[in-house]
């Protein structure tokens, strides 16, 4: 039967991401000068590090993608911390306390998780944002949901009780068996991996992998077997996306590799509008302070359908909010030295 | 002198090459194809006592490559095309049509701003006897400000110096203010819209068509006016009525749209001649595709 060009692009990345990543595997122990690798693999062409730690932070859009679900946009600040502090705080860092960033709840799990962690999610709510939430969950359409989840979801007595059971069986799965362990969204119709995206958006952006690779090796998003796999911070929250309630399960992994660190925050399962999303941030010692390059990479099944100028729309306005999100970020490592 | 004709067929061209080149890199050609078809029924034209409806229709395919990080360019061609069924004798074109090439761009400006630029250069004409002089091409520059995603603010102005206002500059606003809700107020078709469901839309607002044309060496002879012949035509429409958007896939649309054809202009300006009607209930169907 004849393929559509997206699930060509789908099968070769399946076939190639083995070999792709064995690449990354080799060629990782290169490591650069920190204003020389931003500008080596970003769009920014002038990073003043004396401005940056005065406040500035340079945004970019990342380029353009092949694989049709993905988007990238990339970030560069600095402030006056340690490196090893920064990496520690961006870590676990929560958003909650930021009106503007739409995050009702930020909440670090711990390593054995219970469904009493999720004691902060209340579905009863008449905001409609909510309202939409538990629409589609009785509803059984437009959210991330393996069939079971979705059928045991939309049966369930107490719509926040479902969605605390659910989630609590995805982390509780992450935290035993890893990437392996995360089910696939088939609620659509198609089944898709959410660990199948992320590797596919890290794939086409080769050179970024490249660059990442030891924290990504470490978390076990790459191939190849790791003597100590970075132990993650793992969390939950709940925040408003597109006018939409949604609900995320994260693990945030950090790496200090020589003098950099670096930290990659995996969102592994998200509700709805989105698939997955991983943030990448390398931090290094400079003069002054430290420097943080952070890359966004972003996956939607609308951006499938999302080209010329809607998609330039999208990936400005994906900048727009990460630039305000890195705003919040600095205020709070400012302040809570 | 430039052979439309041969413009349109290069536009193909270039369509069908960007086709092929779809396949090889997905994300960086897109294609947009929008279709309108709407009958106007009878309305009396100020002055003459004569009822005249009206067939419209209008084709528009552009595909956009990007070139660059920051510029994307658009390629294209439309027709469109206004029949008014108008007995002889009365000083109103029975056509007014459009035969045009799209080219244009799109650029990132700043960091929250997109500019439109686009050129149609064709045929805008009456059909009567098609010349050298029938040959127009419009400008359109548009800035669109993105405040954040659920407000954009767009700038832009209409340049076509045939027309009695060559400059003609325009203001909108897309408001996204609750899940539901949308006010798309962007020329030519400012709407509130309300999302039923992630598959239908509902709407309210107005349209804007028209253009300015050349009518034929003996339009006015054959219709009792001399002074028309050869004479240039701002035709203008405004209707205002609500609708249906049924998304069938992501990336296809249909669109039912019914209401009332408020104003109707024919503007023989430097004969200082206008026929207004106004008054006839319209209906409409449209089809919008992206890939």
């Amino acid at each position: 039967m004849a393929q559509s060009p997206p699930e060509r692009l789908r099968i070769n990345l399946h076939r190639h991401w083995w070999l792709c990543f064995g690449l990354l595997w080799t060629l990782s122990g290169i490591a650069g000068e920190p204003v020389a690798t931003v500008q080596r693999l970003s769009e920014f062409r002038q990073v003043d590090v004396a401005r940056l730690l005065t406040g500035e932070v340079l945004t970019e859009r990342g380029p353009l993608m092949d694989f049709p679900n993905g988007i990238s946009a990339q970030t560069c600040f600095a402030v006056n911390l340690s490196a090893a502090e920064v990496a520690r705080r961006l870590q676990g860092w929560s958003p909650a306390s930021h009106p503007e960033l739409k995050v009702s709840v930020f909440h670090i799990l711990p390593a054995l998780c219970r469904a009493e962690d999720f004691s902060q999610l209340q579905l009863n709510s008449t905001l409609k944002p909510v309202r939409w939430l538990v629409g589609k969950t009785v509803a059984k359409s437009g959210l991330n949901l393996s069939r079971t989840e979705a059928t045991d979801l939309a049966s369930s007595s107490n719509v926040t009780d479902g969605w605390v059971k659910m989630l609590a069986a995805r982390v509780t799965a992450f935290q035993q068996q890893g990437w392996d362990g995360i089910a696939p969204y088939e609620a659509a119709g198609k089944a898709t991996s959410p660990v199948k995206q992320l590797r596919a958006l890290l794939c086409d952006q080769a050179e970024i992998a490249l660059e990442f690779a030891p924290v990504l090796r470490k978390s076990g998003l790459l191939a190849g077997a790791v003597d100590a796999p970075a132990v993650p911070v793992y969390y939950w929250s709940w925040f408003e996306a597109n006018h939409h309630a949604t609900l995320n399960l994260g693990a945030a992994y950090r790496v200090e590799e020589g003098e950099r660190w670096q930290v990659a925050d995996v969102e592994y399962y998200v509700s709805g509008d989105y698939y997955t999303a991983v943030t990448l941030y390398e931090i290094w010692p400079v003069t002054g302070g430290t420097l943080v390059w952070r890359v966004d990479l972003f996956a939607a099944p609308m951006l499938e359908y999302t080209k010329g100028i809607e998609r330039l729309a999208y990936e400005v306005m994906m900048v727009h909010e990460i630039k305000q999100e890195t705003r919040c970020m600095i205020q709070d490592l400012k302040e809570k030295q | 002198m430039m052979n439309p004709l041969r413009t349109i067929t290069g536009v193909i061209l270039v369509g069908m090459l960007a086709s092929v080149t779809r396949a090889e890199n997905s994300t960086r050609i897109s294609e947009e194809l929008n279709a309108d078809y709407s009958y106007a029924g009878k309305a009396t034209v100020n002055g003459t006592g004569v009822k005249v409806d009206e067939h419209s229709a209008d084709v528009k395919f552009v595909v956009s490559s990007q070139v660059t990080r920051d510029l994307l360019l658009r390629v294209g061609a439309e027709w469109q095309r206004f029949s008014f069924g108008v007995p002889a004798g009365v000083p109103v074109p029975s056509t007014l049509q459009q035969v045009s090439a799209v080219i244009g761009c799109d650029y990132q400006a700043g960091s929250q701003w997109i500019v439109r630029a686009e050129l149609q250069p064709g045929i805008y004409s009456d059909f009567a006897d098609v010349t050298g002089t029938d040959v127009d091409a419009p400008f359109i520059l548009a800035g669109v400000y993105l405040a954040n995603p659920d407000l954009q603010w767009m700038f832009g102005l209409r340049v076509d110096a045939r027309s009695q206002y060559p400059v003609m500059p325009a203001v909108g606003v897309r408001w996204k203010f609750s899940d539901a809700w949308t006010l798309n107020f962007m020329l030519p078709k400012p709407r509130l819209e309300y999302d039923l469901n992630d598959r239908v839309q509902l709407y309210v607002g107005a349209g804007l068509a028209g253009g300015t044309y050349r009518v034929g060496d003996r339009f006015g002879t054959d219709n009792g006016l001399a002074k028309l012949d050869h004479q240039i035509v701002d035709y203008q429409e405004i209707r205002i009525g609500a609708g249906c958007t049924w998304k069938i896939t992501p990336t296809i649309q249909l669109e039912a749209e019914a209401g009332t054809l408020a104003y109707r202009d024919f503007n023989f300006f430097k004969a200082d001649i206008h026929e207004r009607s106004h008054g006839a209930l319209y209906g409409q169907l449209a089809c919008h595709a992206h890939f």
